[in-house]
């Protein structure tokens, strides 16, 4: 295919300018190189840094499940259990669900879990693909203290 | 195929055709020298935000700037205005802002080797972005995403900083050659409006560019490049390897280049020469990067959906490994290799029966190869068009929330729950798309038909119109899988 060289004149004839096979390997090496330094040098760098990893809330434990198991598409119970420190049941806290696709652009699902007895709280969120989600809980503590963590739910199947 | 013929279908404008540069504000606006930079200006903005945010920000790709304005926004708006127009995302490309900044102070000093004048490397580099795309999970990454940009950026200004031309965009750029391939199917086209004109024109400066001498004795200044991509105006036939970059437009004195109207994949049912380009027919290369654009698209979307992961453990099994490269190479490996050549081989085959002739194997599946692009567009639009339009709002609560990470508030609550266009709506707008690729393949498969064998055009286009059908079989079938997006490996 032809392409540019160094004068127009040469360009409207579309003549190859005659090289030695050693001129074209030595070339040829060197964009080879160029595009292998490149990439390995952005994937080494890339590879050496570490990617900020989720908030944790310090003092605060929080346990988790979801039923069914395993995760199903449609709905699904999320249980909850908050302890502080001292290994005492946080009631009064209000917490939100929201489920996301790994894939952006996707419709996230919401809920909102109830206490149902001292520190343990159940809601509902709905699942509407098969996957893997991320379940997001918005925890507002009584003293105002907001807390979110992040739960993987991976391969969620079709039901 | 005569080339007399073909240059009267397809190389330059009537003067009843609709013209770009001519109709009112974005005519005066694209023939403005400045055009292309303004253009490119807020696109840079905009990836330097993205890169920033997917390095520093949320790790949720939903949640993400990068990840939602690449894999959804971007991807469906560039298939969409290719369908629509033509390939103006080249034009507004920022990656050769970056490169033209750059080359005022670095001036490249080697010409791109002649081993590489062609489009094999172009083909593997949108191989291994593809195969990147699902080993890496690119979509659900921020982080990668970013680098991915990044890696972009710094590849623009290592291959054009070395070379002299526009030697990234029509020998590296996977984007590039997937805009190339797809504005084929566009409705619009840089050329010339006139011939005559160019008959008489002695300057050539829509490829030489504008020199002058600002001094006596001193050396010719360029002060409008012509077409780095090498394509003539006069000879040029089609979008292939044309960036919109419109250098050829600001160039001419004669104000003789316009944007065209013209008949979409016309360029495709003619074989002259062109310019910068060649004879379709002779390019084993071009006929490659057809067929991973064309099987490529049905192998994205098959990435997206729950088939792909009974195919992934039974061959994980089959083969006692763990880990998904292998399995992944070998699943890509049987669709952009594989695959395409038995189906190709026994079109080729059965036309050569069909017609009783001698004739050679390759040169036939390459000529009737380019009938697939129809049908791979279709799919790619179909795919990224679904993305788009169930997901077209979503940059909004994400942009917000990005402000709020900053302090500010003045964006308002994150409105998590705006994302799209319901997906029972969007299901028949994609298989529309299908309807309509399919379709165009089998026309261009007729045309080419007709003119591979005037007397029985029906010899040659049975085999390949079955091609086409199971290739539109396979994309139907894929739309109705229920989705399924992972981003970690045989999670089962």
């Amino acid at each position: 295919m032809p392409f540019a060289p160094a004068s127009g004149a040469e360009i409207l004839r579309q003549r190859k300018p005659p090289r030695s096979s050693y001129a074209i390997c030595r070339s040829g090496t060197l964009v080879a190189g160029i595009i292998v330094a490149t990439s390995s040098a952005a994937f080494a760098f890339a590879g050496g840094c570490t990617a900020p990893s989720a908030r944790r809330s310090s003092g605060i434990a929080i346990e988790s499940h979801i039923a069914p198991q395993p995760v199903r598409v449609g709905a699904a119970t999320v249980t909850l259990k908050l302890v502080d420190g001292g290994e005492s049941a946080i009631s009064g806290a209000r917490i939100t669900l929201e489920a996301d696709m790994s894939h952006p652009g996707m419709s996230p699902a919401f809920g909102e879990a109830k206490e149902i007895a001292a520190g343990r709280y159940q809601g509902s969120v709905t699942f509407t693909m098969a996957g893997d989600w991320v379940l997001l809980v918005y925890i507002t503590l009584p003293d105002g203290q907001k807390i979110e963590r992040r739960i993987n739910v991976g391969n969620v199947r079709d039901s | 195929m005569s080339n007399a013929n073909s240059n009267s279908t397809v190389g330059s404008a009537e003067t009843s055709h609709f013209d770009l540069l001519r109709a009112p504000v974005v005519g005066p606006f694209l023939r403005w020298r400045h055009s292309r930079t303004v253009l490119q200006i807020p696109f840079l903005i905009l990836s330097v935000v993205m890169v920033l945010h997917g390095l520093f920000g949320p790790t949720l790709a939903p949640k993400n700037l990068a990840t939602v304005l690449t894999w959804v926004h971007f991807r469906g708006a560039l298939v969409l205005v290719i369908l629509a127009a033509g390939n103006f995302f080249c034009l507004a490309c920022p990656f050769m802002l970056v490169r033209n900044a750059a080359r005022k102070f670095l001036r490249p000093w080697l010409n791109w080797p002649q081993a590489l004048r062609n489009k094999w490397m172009a083909v593997g580099l949108f191989a291994t972005v593809l195969f990147a795309y699902e080993l890496f999970d690119l979509w659900a990454s921020p982080w990668w995403t970013a680098w991915l940009i990044l890696g972009y950026f710094l590849a623009v200004l290592v291959v054009d900083g070395v070379f002299k031309h526009a030697s990234f965009c029509k020998f590296v750029c996977p984007i590039g050659q997937f805009n190339f391939i797809a504005s084929t199917l566009s409705p619009l086209e840089v050329q010339v409006r006139d011939q005559g004109v160019c008959t008489h024109c002695r300057t050539k400066d829509c490829i030489r560019g504008v020199r002058k001498n600002v001094a006596a004795g001193s050396q010719l200044v360029v002060l409008q490049r012509g077409c780095e991509l090498a394509l003539f105006q006069p000879l040029k036939v089609g979008n292939v390897d044309c960036t919109f970059c419109l250098d050829c437009v600001h160039a001419c004195p004669h104000d003789n280049v316009g944007i065209t109207s013209r008949l979409p994949a016309a360029e495709l049912m003619v074989d002259p020469l062109r310019s910068g380009v060649g004879h379709f027919s002779r390019h084993k290369d071009l006929a490659a990067l057809v067929t991973v654009f064309s099987f490529g698209a049905l192998l994205n979307a098959f990435g997206m959906v729950s088939p792909i992961y009974a195919v992934e453990d039974w061959l994980s099994k089959m083969l006692h490994v763990s880990h998904e490269a292998p399995v992944l190479g070998l699943i890509f490996a049987f669709v952009l290799v594989a695959e395409p050549i038995l189906l190709l081989g026994l079109a080729a085959w059965s036309t050569r029966a069909l017609q009783g002739s001698p004739r050679a194997l390759v040169p036939l599946a390459v000529r009737y190869s380019y009938a697939l692009v129809p049908l791979g567009f279709g799919m790619w639009l179909a795919h990224y068009g679904f993305h788009f339009l169930t997901g077209i709002l979503t940059f909004i609560p994400v942009t917000q929330s990005a402000a709020a990470d900053l302090g500010r508030q003045w964006l308002g609550t994150p409105l998590w729950t705006w994302t799209g266009i319901p997906t029972r709506f969007v299901q028949p707008i994609e298989l529309g798309f299908l309807l309509l690729g399919f379709a165009g393949s089998l026309l261009l498969t007729y045309r080419l038909a007709s003119e591979d064998c005037e007397a029985r055009p029906m010899r040659a286009f049975v085999p390949w119109a079955t091609v086409c059908t199971l290739v539109w079989a396979a994309s139907v079938w894929l739309m109705f899988q229920p989705m399924e997006m992972r981003a970690t490996f045989l999670g089962g």
